[in-house]
């Protein structure tokens, strides 16, 4: 069991490495910071100068490896317009994200897996195709598109919720609503199969000859035995979710990473954008571990050895 | 029909739809079984014997329902025109046994659980009270350690143990008649012998009636006191066991006790008397979950 | 935003679709001829009778399309600098187009080529580019987009290059289980055994077999870029004006909402409808291609 663990979170580690290292060799290779961060009528003098302070000039492996090893040591360099060290920029915004993901996740399952398990009860009827036609729209929607519309119907128009802002719960209803109505689709989907699959189990069948009443069927029985495929699918949901967020923390003015990772371009802010990327893998890769872990925690088949 | 019958079937008929059309499960059968007896049902695959159950139970499903027939259970109608009370059997007065018993428990809970969860459903107890008669039911069964047992996941469980836990289960509700649906089909001979015993002793001593479908009229013969043939949803032979082993009325059952030696009803089961040794005990097999 | 458009079966459970209905299955095929009925407007897009999109016309700012109270040479209304609502829904189509299917081209030649290399000659190479896969499947989409134009800068190539560096790696990995399902396969060992080049296999065999299941991917993948580009546009990190795009004119759309709602909300139907129609067609693809199986994991 520990061991189970322990072999996943060097992998994780492994992951993040390479996916740091990747995103580190391709900025540079999509472009030059230094000349961007300058505008392309920087004399060249000062580019040559603020490269060499910035230390661009060095060759790539050695950039590169100094970069790592800043990172293991929790170093992740200093914000060019805030002037402040990464870190503490990065800290001061990321507990709003999560704040976000958290409640739009809640939302997603909390809604989604009842409307699976209805349309699981209700199997080829018009219930079923109207809740899944529903999820295939819902995941159809841009959400960046849903963003403006939700701000602009229930918040500007009819006054219901601030546009904008944060700070009191209000403010988090229409961002995380919005943010939640793609995972919320799929894991409506998803719990729908994996409802329809459990319910032709033998277990069911006999749960239903001893006795025990429909309803508790499908939230004792049907519940359980889904949880595995659905905590799968919020896994999955995780990168998703992390790019979604840009765009809804900046249309209502969220102050999570999102918003600050555009900030920060239109900025140039090389060096605090780099920081946010390591921060949105790292955490991408956790949460992929939780997932993880909690799957094979979940599986009493795969958490206890058979008699 | 005896006159204390506790559950008796009426000229019952089932129709199934299928693919190519509509064709008859059952068709006019008639049956009884009362306390402290045992009923087996006997034919192949298609005969109709699980249809009959099922319908007792209204687990027909969507492809299957019944056009004709009547159901008492304890003289009380609970099929008939404009009547329908078969799921206040469930559990509670009817116990189900399944052909394959792990795959008839939960694979995601512990045993405790699921059989906790009946009597809290059928009897209203929880908790401690609860405990205590998971407990003794399962010591009645033959457990000698009933705790390890409850704390199992079913996939720790040997195919015997598992049988006799989903047998536990259908009697937690305190039921008055068990439905045991070829419950020995899947499992070896030394399993079967013990299952088989454990049912007659839960008739003979414990009063319960007793529903063995099966394929294997051999089997039947040996723990039944009446057995009833179907043939294509057709009811071929009915009786009880001396008669229709010495003197079957049809071809077809004559066909199937053919190729079986002469039984001696006077002797005990054959596990018991010419394998030696005991049981394997039930706590060599389980491994405590961490 | 990129688990939008990953085929459902690339979860790795079974997973039992709801069966496709008549009605399912006609709406995939409405899906489908809107498409191509897209795409031939966009295609033919200069011959169209359509005013230029960035033409300016401070005086008729902010006209209703026609059927709120505007005139039928605004068909869609126009927006707060007075251009042309449908001339710039049509050529903004066009530049998304060609800029998702360049890139869908890109990314999957890419793509494929790693995930058969990876699937068919397995160990070190299935190593290396496994760990990759994994890596960029790290990185969310914004996140990469962001890191990649912080350095660039905004152009149509730096679009073009965070599409590319993200989409390649579902293809890949796609591409590569199916390859090494297919390795085993007897014709391979045929193959093998008369003495043909690994490369020759990959290149003539291989690739022709797996080419329905890189044509699924790309499907959605489409979609998805579509969808990438958008975002990016909204965000202002996009598309530059002049050039029009759906995401572009999203912006505009956000600060003239409460006076002139069309010019936000068309170009988003436009890209719902769109996303809703490539869902459509890419599951109806994937059903077609296989039916029950978890073919992507």
């Amino acid at each position: 069991m520990l061991r189970f663990v322990a072999v996943r979170v060097v992998g994780a580690l492994v992951t993040l490495l390479i996916a740091v290292s990747l995103a580190f060799f391709l900025s540079r290779l999509a472009g030059d910071p230094v000349r961007n961060m300058l505008g392309d009528l920087a004399p060249a003098d000062q580019v040559a100068e603020v490269r060499a302070e910035l230390g661009f000039d060095r060759p790539l492996i050695t950039q590169w490896f100094d970069y790592i090893g800043d990172l293991a040591r929790g170093d992740l360099g200093e914000s060019l317009r805030y002037g402040e060290s990464n870190l503490s920029v990065v800290a001061d915004r990321i507990g709003a994200s999560i704040q976000l993901a958290v409640a739009a996740l809640l939302i997603a399952v909390v809604v989604g897996v009842p409307v699976g398990l209805i349309a699981a009860r209700h199997e080829g009827t018009w219930i079923d195709r109207a809740l899944m036609s529903g999820s295939l729209l819902g995941q159809s929607l841009p959400t960046f598109w849903l963003a403006m519309l939700a701000s602009l119907i229930f918040a500007v128009k009819l006054g219901w919720f601030p546009a904008g802002g944060s700070g009191r719960l209000s403010h988090l209803v229409l961002p995380a609503c919005t943010l939640a109505t793609l995972p919320l689709a799929r894991v409506a989907r998803m719990s729908r199969s994996a409802a329809v699959d459990v319910l032709q189990e033998p277990y069911i069948l006999a749960a239903w000859a001893r006795g025990v009443p429909n309803r508790r069927v499908l939230a004792a029985h049907v519940m359980r035995n889904i949880s595995l495929p659905v905590l799968t699918i919020i896994g999955l949901q995780a990168g998703g979710l992390l790019s979604g967020a840009v765009t809804v923390e900046v249309v209502f003015g969220w102050p999570g990473m999102g918003s600050l990772a555009v900030q920060a371009v239109q900025f140039r802010d090389f060096p605090l954008v780099q920081s946010i990327v390591v921060v949105g893998a790292a955490v991408f890769v956790g949460i992929n571990l939780l997932v993880d872990a909690l799957c094979g925690v979940a599986d009493p088949r795969v958490r206890v050895a058979s008699g | 029909m005896t006159a204390d019958a506790l559950l008796e079937i009426s000229d019952l008929s089932v129709r199934a739809r299928s693919r190519t059309g509509e064709t008859e499960a059952v068709r006019g059968l008639d049956l009884g079984v009362g306390r402290g007896e045992a009923l087996g049902i006997i034919g192949e695959s298609g005969s109709g014997k699980s249809t009959t159950v099922a319908a007792l139970l209204d687990l027909l499903g969507p492809n299957r329902r019944i056009v004709s027939g009547t159901m008492r259970f304890d003289r009380q109608l609970v099929y008939g025109p404009g009547v329908d009370l078969r799921p206040t059997l469930r559990g509670r007065k009817v116990g189900f046994v399944f052909q394959a018993a792990a795959a008839s428990l939960n694979p995601m809970r512990r045993v405790r659980s699921q059989f906790a969860e009946l009597l809290g459903i059928h009897l209203g107890v929880s908790g401690d009270a609860a405990g205590r008669r998971m407990h003794v039911l399962l010591e009645h069964l033959g457990f000698d350690d009933p705790r390890t047992v409850l704390r199992s996941y079913p996939h720790q469980l040997s195919g015997g143990m598992a049988q006799r836990v989903a047998i536990a289960m259908a009697l937690a509700g305190e039921p008055s008649l068990l439905v045991a649906d070829e419950v020995t089909s899947a499992v070896d001979v030394i399993t079967q012998a013990s299952v088989v015993a454990l049912l007659r002793r839960l008739v003979s001593e414990d009063g319960y009636a007793l529903v063995f479908v099966t394929h294997d009229i051999a089997l039947a013969a040996e723990i039944c006191d009446s057995l009833l043939v179907l043939r294509d949803g057709r009811v071929v032979e009915a009786g009880t066991v001396e008669m229709v082993v010495r003197t079957p009325q049809s071809d077809y059952t004559r066909e199937l006790i053919g190729n079986v030696p002469l039984l001696d009803r006077s002797s005990p089961p054959l596990a018991a008397s010419t394998i030696g040794g005991t049981q394997p005990t039930t706590t060599a097999r389980v491994q405590p979950s961490p | 935003m990129a688990e939008l458009m990953v085929p459902a079966d690339a979860e790795p459970v079974t997973v039992s679709e709801a069966p496709a209905s008549p009605r399912r299955r006609l709406a995939s095929r409405v899906a489908l001829v809107l498409l191509g009925v897209l795409v031939l407007v966009v295609a033919l897009a200069p011959l169209l009778p359509l005013p230029d999109p960035n033409d300016q016309d401070l005086s008729n700012a902010l006209r209703e399309p026609v059927l709120f109270g505007g005139t039928w040479d605004h068909l869609l209304g126009t927006d707060q600098l007075g251009r042309d609502m449908l001339a710039r829904m049509v050529f903004g189509a066009r530049l998304s187009f060609f800029i998702a299917v360049v890139g869908v081209a890109c990314a999957g030649v890419l793509g494929s080529a790693l995930g058969i290399a990876a699937g068919f000659l397995g160990r070190s190479v299935d190593f290396v580019v496994s760990r990759l896969v994994e890596a960029q499947l790290a990185l969310p989409f914004l996140l990469l987009a962001v890191a990649l134009i912080v350095t660039r800068g905004q152009s149509l190539a730096a679009l073009m290059f965070v599409l590319v560096t993200y989409g390649w790696a579902e293809y890949a990995r796609v591409v590569r289980a199916e390859v090494m399902s297919l390795r085993g396969r007897p014709f391979v060992l045929g193959l093998r055994v008369a003495g043909a080049s690994r490369l020759r296999i990959m290149a003539r065999h291989i690739l022709p077999n797996v080419f329905n299941t890189i044509f699924v991917v790309a499907t959605l993948q489409v979609g998805f870029m579509v969808l990438g580009e958008s975002a990016l546009s909204f965000l202002g990190l996009g598309v530059v004006s002049p050039q029009v795009s759906w995401g572009a004119m999203l912006a505009d759309g956000r600060s003239e909402f409460t006076r002139a709602w069309w010019v936000g909300v068309l170009p988003g139907v436009a890209i719902f409808l769109f996303v809703l129609a490539v869902n459509l067609t890419g599951d109806a693809l994937r059903r077609r291609h296989d039916p029950r199986r978890r073919a992507y994991t």
